[in-house]
């Protein structure tokens, strides 16, 4: 056989699993099925690991045995396509959240989107973040056309249920000891939308829930809005209060490092 | 590729993690030099590349893929071959490794060091590409043997024998894990010290200790407990047939404090000292 059959018809196997192939078993020297078992389970047990280290707050939540059955569906259906192990498990959040009829599995699904955006968050690239000091020589007649993109650490994320406080509890009983037994946290209850920022302004990554008005503001900002374009989209709510409003969340955001000036 | 002038050897390392980091900064242990797991820094910035900036500020460090698949049929990871090579920039390491082995086929990264038939068409295959990637990093590969379970029944050479003609062929040097040694010696039944005479012992550029699971029936290369005495004698050999090279602990599970680690790697500094004085005679 030559040598990239070979290599297709162990990763099919390592990758759907059921029985060695015959064609594989005789590729292999005896005992092959046996030694060969060693490298399926291996398979299956390090991409599991890495999606436990990954995901610790939601093997709380889950417990470990169930954790492992949502991990190995994850791997059957996603298998990796990452040089670094820590880039796999993206997409988890989906088969966490289930079909989403229950706001346990609603909170378990946003608490595995949370955990991977903090992780995303976590090693990405650094940034000088614009100051209110960068904008001191910012012209009166270059404001309305002053634009802003995020700095690369920053992720936005909406939750539905109370996933953010399940976390914070789950994440604590984590820090204090890591091998107590299963911590669930508080029952999952629905909340109505949450929005939530994340960013990490040096090393530690920091977050925080936004009022509705101040993150709709925030994201047309990143979108590209122009500052004079979308103190004009507050006048509606925000009537003569329009400019200040966006000025002082403005302030905010550049003490925060959120932005970027393009 | 070059030739590049020998490098004097590292002394003895530890495998750099991430649970270690306050300890090195504030210790500074009796440790030459640390090796970087390469994928773990592949970041765009954020504490692994601070902690990995302020370590190379004080140590030399070693850069040790796990993700080339030098022995896959897809097509080289150009874009990961780039990577690495920006990040040798960054914390310009001694040399880079990585292992003689396939790591999937096709896009899929299967994150497992699978073994290679030995065979003509793996060496046509393997050499072109170890040339390949000698010539995008801009230096010699060092390739490390890996431990394995299986052979398979098209080898028509012994691994070292693998080995010694890829570095014919390429000039790339080798990482000597005596470790994986003694596990595939276990599993294949072949003698250790054959595969140690076997290499050729001007390219072997580092070794690797580690600890490993014994089944009886079989051994399982686990990296999470001390090194074995028949793999501290397999060194003690290694040392005596190849010298003085930079030596390298590894532990990736059930990680001790580092003091113990720093412990274990003194018994190989020991080890090399005794062989030393005992040449000298």
């Amino acid at each position: 056989m030559k040598l990239a059959a070979l290599q297709e018809l162990a990763q099919r196997h390592l990758l759907d699993g059921g029985d060695m192939p015959p064609a594989l078993e005789e590729a292999i020297a005896a005992p092959a099925a046996a030694r060969w078992s060693i490298y399926v389970e291996a398979y299956r047990s390090r991409l599991t690991e890495a999606l436990a280290t990954q995901y610790a707050a939601l093997v709380a939540r889950c417990g470990r045995e169930a954790f492992d059955e949502l991990a190995w569906r994850f791997i059957r259906e996603h298998p990796s396509t990452h040089r670094s192990i820590r880039d796999y498990g993206a997409q988890l959040h989906a088969i966490a959240g289930g079909d989403g009829t229950t706001a346990e599995l609603c909170l378990r699904g946003e608490l595995a989107r949370f955990e991977w955006l903090l992780a995303a968050a976590f090693d990405a690239p650094d940034a000088t973040a614009c100051g209110a000091a960068d904008l001191a020589t910012v012209q009166p007649d270059e404001w309305p056309a002053l634009r802003f993109v995020a700095v690369p650490s920053l992720r936005r994320l909406r939750t539905t249920t109370n996933a953010v406080a399940a976390w914070r509890v789950l994440r604590q009983a984590l820090d204090e000891d890591p091998t107590a037994g299963p911590v669930t946290g508080p029952a999952a209850t629905a909340t109505g939308p949450v929005e939530w920022l994340i960013v990490r302004p040096a090393l530690e990554t920091t977050f925080r829930s936004l009022p509705a008005d101040e993150a709709a503001a925030l994201d047309r900002l990143l979108a590209g809005t122009p500052f004079a374009a979308l103190c004009a989209t507050l006048a509606d709510s925000h009537g003569d209060r329009a400019a200040l409003q966006a000025a002082t969340w403005l302030k905010g955001w550049l003490t925060e490092g959120l932005l970027l000036r393009v | 590729m070059p030739t590049a002038p020998p490098l004097r050897p590292l002394g003895f390392g530890l495998g750099l993690r991430p649970t270690h980091y306050a300890q090195i900064l504030d210790g500074r242990p009796a440790v030459d030099w640390f090796e970087v797991i390469t994928e773990n820094y592949l970041v765009g910035g954020g504490r692994p590349l601070h902690f990995l900036d302020a370590i190379r500020a004080r140590y030399p460090v070693v850069m040790h893929g796990v993700s080339l698949s030098i022995g896959g049929t897809a097509p080289l990871d150009l874009g990961y071959l780039d990577s690495v090579r920006a990040l040798a920039a960054r914390c310009e390491p001694a040399w880079i490794s990585d292992h003689l082995c396939w790591t999937g086929s096709g896009p899929h990264n299967l994150h497992d060091l699978l073994p290679l038939p030995y065979t003509e068409e793996a060496l046509a295959h393997v050499a072109p590409r170890i040339e390949q990637v000698q010539e995008r990093l801009g230096r010699r590969l060092v390739l490390e043997n890996v431990s394995s379970y299986i052979s398979y029944a098209a080898s028509a050479m012994s691994e070292w024998e693998f080995l010694a003609e890829l570095v014919r062929r390429t000039g790339c040097d080798l990482l000597l894990d005596v470790n994986n040694v003694y596990v595939s010696s276990r599993n294949h039944g072949f003698d250790p010290r054959a595969f140690i005479d076997g290499v050729p012992a001007a390219a072997v550029r580092q070794f690797h200790l580690a600890g490993h699971l014994d089944l009886g029936t079989h051994v399982i290369d686990t990296h999470d407990a001390p090194v074995c005495e028949a793999v501290w004698d397999l060194y003690a050999y290694a040392l005596g047939r190849l010298g003085p090279v930079s030596t390298l602990l590894e532990r990736d599970d059930h990680i001790p404090p580092l003091a113990e680690l720093v412990a274990e790697l003194d018994r190989a500094r020991g080890l090399a000292r005794a062989i030393r004085l005992r040449e000298a005679g």
